[in-house]
């Protein structure tokens, strides 16, 4: 469960890459056990916050407050990962505890700790295994044993949820809810807005600032994803979460061609 | 036997057998890093470079290795420097940079026709003109690049794998990249006299990329890399004594021969290892 102090407190960020910006003026804050979901258009800047509150970008503006020993743990993007490279399930996850000052080889307990994390995450079995050959959740799995090798206070994974099928979304987010209950904060970016309602809770809808943020029934409102994503969507709810559904309007006529049924009513009517 | 035997008789060849032996590992080591990191050209690029600094210290006056390792360690530091910037990118960045320098070598040799015969050997590889400093120069090259490779093992491999998030981890991928350029520049540079400026890049990619047809672990690739250019090395200075050709050509012909044996077993028994290194079979 979260807990009233804040983890980290970005106060008033912003960052541009050259001249172009692409976070503006950003606050928020994030506390231990809480589960964040950052959702926006691509190009909206959420890896880049991810970045920000990792600490490997600095703000260009405002400040980022964080402890000096933050424990970070870091969960790739799978399309960012060399899944031809040659390590294994057991050799990945040891990198977690790799650090400045780590000692040149793996020690015992080291091992040790690799494998009970596996376990626990119910992939024991796939140790030495080549990373090439898991599925897509028991590759999540994997990344997300090497971030706890870290020992983080706060989980950060960029798109964990892409590409993944819905039994795999749902193992994922029940895992996360899970190590966000034993007091990580877990702060995750995604496209699926659905994933997010219905299983975190809170979210906030980013492009290049906070348009909103908070429990999802209060920020995935029609107005606040019209703001974020320029798209017109509808909610509905389902035994009290939000559901997002693309609006059924009339589409604008952008490139001069009208649409389908006014074609077909015309030949219809000739 | 006594054939095999026979040219250990002669001194050259007891301090080219050791010279070649130990080029052949350690550019296999390092090199398994230089493919890992999609960086195949550096090798190419890097000695080509090292060559400018060459011919520019013996026009100057300075020791060799004084005057290529600083250029070679500047050319590999600058190449870390430009390719960071994501619209020039690594290859780009060595080719301008190597080949730019390699441009001034060859400027330096036309105008100094003297030592073209000394920079034959460079180029292509040559054990008669080695001396026991070389050998020893060399010796001390592998054992702090050996060395490094095993005190580093976990921050390379981290580093190699994926530098961006080694860096959240709390790596200073900054540092072990520019102790990996130092590495790099002086193993190329030790390695020179025998393999030659032109076949060196070969000697970092072919034993690590054949490794990397037999196992998918990293640990083991980079053992097999290291003793497949050291057999390699070995038996390509047979057949340079026997054949009369150059050494670094010889050594070369050896690990190309092992890569196709390795590349056709692999496809021939259906492995999805050839796919795995990501060697195109189709």
């Amino acid at each position: 469960m979260p807990t009233s102090d804040p983890l980290i407190r970005l106060d008033r960020v912003s960052f541009a890459y050259g001249s172009d910006p692409v976070i503006s003026d950003v606050s928020m804050t994030i506390s231990p056990g809480e589960l964040i979901g950052v959702v926006g258009p691509s190009g909206a800047g959420k890896t880049t916050l991810l970045k920000l509150i990792a600490g490997t970008e600095q703000p260009v503006l405002g400040t980022i407050q964080r402890p000096k020993d933050l424990g970070i743990g870091w969960v790739p993007q799978v399309e960012t990962v060399n899944w031809y490279f040659p390590v294994t399930v057991d050799e990945v996850v040891l990198m977690g505890s790799t650090a400045a000052g780590s000692r040149p080889w793996y020690t015992r307990a080291e091992r040790g700790r690799v494998h009970r994390l596996l376990h626990d995450l119910g992939i024991g079995h796939l140790e030495g295994r080549h990373i090439r050959r898991l599925s897509g959740g028991q590759q999540q799995r994997v990344f997300v044993a090497r971030a706890l090798m870290a020992d983080p206070d706060i989980l950060i994974l960029d798109e964990p949820l892409s590409g993944v099928d819905v039994k795999t979304r749902q193992d994922v987010l029940d895992l996360l809810a899970s190590l966000a209950a034993t007091g990580i904060a877990v702060i995750l970016t995604t496209h699926d807005l659905n994933g997010v309602a219905a299983h975190l809770p809170r979210v906030a809808c980013i492009n290049a600032r906070v348009v909103a943020d908070g429990h999802p029934a209060a920020v995935l409102r029609p107005d606040n994803l019209l703001e974020t994503f320029g798209a017109r969507m509808e909610i509905i709810e389902h035994e009290g979460h939000p559901i997002v559904i693309d609006s059924h309007d009339q589409p604008t006529n952008v490139i001069g061609m009208e649409p389908t049924s006014e074609r077909n009513r015309r030949g219809n009517a000739g | 036997m006594e054939t095999l035997a026979e040219p250990f008789q002669y001194l050259f060849f007891r301090e080219g057998f050791a010279m070649t032996v130990l080029a052949g590992t350690l550019c296999a080591l390092i090199g398994t890093y230089v493919v890992l990191r999609g960086m195949s050209y550096i090798g190419h690029g890097l000695s080509h470079a090292v060559f400018g600094g060459a011919a520019a210290s013996f026009l100057v006056g300075i020791n060799f290795y004084l005057g290529a390792g600083v250029w070679g360690l500047v050319s590999a530091l600058m190449i870390n420097r430009v390719s960071r910037r994501r619209a020039i990118g690594a290859d780009a960045a060595i080719g301008v940079i190597t080949t730019a320098s390699f441009a001034v070598g060859i400027a330096l040799i036309s105008r100094n026709r003297s030592f073209t015969r000394n920079f034959e050997a460079a180029l292509f590889g040559n054990v008669l003109g080695i001396d026991t400093s070389q050998v020893v120069g060399l010796a001390l090259v592998s054992v702090t690049v050996i060395g490094a490779i095993a005190f580093f093992y976990r921050r390379f491999l981290f580093l190699t794998f994926d530098g961006e998030v080694a860096e959240v981890f709390g790596l200073r991928t900054g540092r072990l990249d520019a102790l990996f350029s130092l590495l790099l520049a002086a193993s190329i540079i030790a390695s020179m006299q025998v393999l030659g400026v032109t076949l060196i890049a070969a000697a970092l990619v072919i034993p690590p990329v054949s490794a990397r047809l037999v196992t998918d672990r990293f640990g083991r690739m980079l053992v097999l890399a290291g003793v497949m250019g050291a057999v390699t090395g070995g038996i390509g200075i047979y057949l340079s004594f026997y054949l009369d050709v150059a050494s670094g050509a010889a050594i070369v012909i050896c690990q190309a021969i092992v890569f196709s044996v390795l590349y056709m077993f692999s496809a021939f028994f259906g492995d999805r290892r050839a796919q795995l290194a990501g060697v195109e079979t189709h």
